[in-house]
């Protein structure tokens, strides 16, 4: 019966269906990549209308808040999702060449294993390299975005309001 | 020569990524602070790097900066470190569980499968030396190593399920209203600082120029402390 329902409530256990499982075990080994997009994708869900709805500041400044709350999220997750999956799949070359090799033989000795670890590594290196990007690729990107939303819409920063 | 030197950053990589593959909750959970950190240095050196705001004003913003860094990586740590014990507990005391593990669980009983107490506040060791008693007991009751590796695997995703749970109510929930609320002390301060400031007698001039550059920095302020990047 677990494997017709997603989740069954027996004896005051809530079992999953294999279904479930798998996908509880995918999301168990989701790579700094796909974090970082699925963080993204919330963050536009949210963070527009948090600042949309901040009254501590006047209506001009919460429009251009907003706009550049989007700017940047799209941004930020544009760039941080994919410097990630190149740095992972820089790091899957580095793994399977032989030259970073895990410390446990249970990763190395299995397939699987070893691409999860290259992942890590990947997610890794790609933490490292926000430090770059974020002076070469999303200040400049950012600014860009900003210039195009603030023309399109005509937005001025306004001023406070609140004593 | 450079091997040489590059030799230890590269086992500390190897060492740290093996533990992180074994171990994935916490891995995302340290690389999305120090990914915060990391963009609060970046910040920091962007307004350093900035000849178009004066020295005094770099003395309010980067304080500022580090603070708000402090209570990204604080908070994001400690919503995230929670919401991770939720989904290990939920899976150790037998309340959510995977089928092959239910089933050993009722032919034991449940109780003595899922005996311990879990809760928020409880150490990773705990939580490790019970995963490792209950992996033992289901591979030595079905004979079978992989109904065990199974049960391993679906604790380890529920931990890492609930850890980004927490971590998007961290980042996208918490952290922006705490970020607006501090940006609006800051912007008050920077107000009261402004009438205090405001000299009484002076040329038109004179006032109009202090009033731009102040209104200047307040929107700068203002717009980077309710608009930090992720």
């Amino acid at each position: 019966m677990a494997g017709i329902k997603p989740v069954t409530k027996i004896d005051g256990s809530y079992v999953v269906s294999p279904g479930v499982q798998n996908a509880v075990k995918r999301l168990g080994k989701i790579s700094g990549a796909e974090q970082r997009l699925i963080m993204g994708i919330f963050a536009l869900s949210t963070q527009p209308l948090i600042d949309y709805k901040n009254k501590n500041v006047d209506e001009q400044t919460r429009k251009f808040s907003v706009a550049r709350t989007v700017v940047k999220i799209i941004v930020g997750t544009t760039v941080g999702t994919l410097v990630r999956l190149g740095t992972v799949a820089a790091a899957r070359k580095l793994v399977f060449s032989g030259k970073l090799k895990p410390q446990k033989s249970e990763i190395a000795h299995s397939l699987t294993r070893l691409n999860d670890f290259a992942k890590t590594v990947g997610t890794f290196l790609g933490v490292l390299a926000v430090v770059v990007t974020n002076f070469a690729l999303d200040m400049p990107l950012c600014k860009l975005g900003m210039d195009l939303v603030v023309k399109k819409f005509n937005l001025q920063p306004g001023e406070d309001k609140k004593t | 020569m450079l091997y040489r030197c590059l030799y230890p950053i590269k086992t500390s990589i190897q060492r740290y990524c093996t533990k992180g593959t074994l171990d994935n909750a916490n891995f995302l959970k340290v690389t999305g602070a120090l990914g915060w950190v990391l963009s609060g240095i970046a910040q920091v050196g962007a307004i350093l790097l900035n000849n178009n705001i004066p020295n005094k004003e770099k003395k309010f913003l980067i304080p500022q900066e580090i603070l708000d860094c402090v209570v990204n990586v604080s908070t994001f740590l400690f919503i995230t470190s929670k919401a991770e014990n939720i989904g290990k507990a939920l899976v150790l005391s037998g309340k959510f569980l995977n089928k092959s593990a239910f089933d050993v669980a009722q032919k034991l009983k449940p109780e003595k499968l899922f005996n311990g107490k879990f809760g928020l506040n409880t150490s990773k060791k705990e939580f490790d030396a019970a995963l490792n008693i209950i992996k033992n007991t289901i591979a030595n009751q079905t004979n079978n190593k992989q109904i065990a590796q199974e049960f391993s695997d679906f604790y380890k995703g529920a931990g890492v399920i609930t850890s980004l749970i927490g971590s998007i109510i961290s980042g996208n929930i918490v952290t922006p209203i705490i970020r607006n609320r501090l940006a609006a002390v800051y912007q008050n301060k920077t107000h009261r600082n402004k009438e205090l400031v405001k000299p009484q007698n002076t040329t038109i001039q004179t006032t109009s120029i202090s009033h731009d550059t102040l209104n200047k920095y307040i929107s700068m302020a203002q717009n980077h402390y309710s608009n930090m990047k992720i």
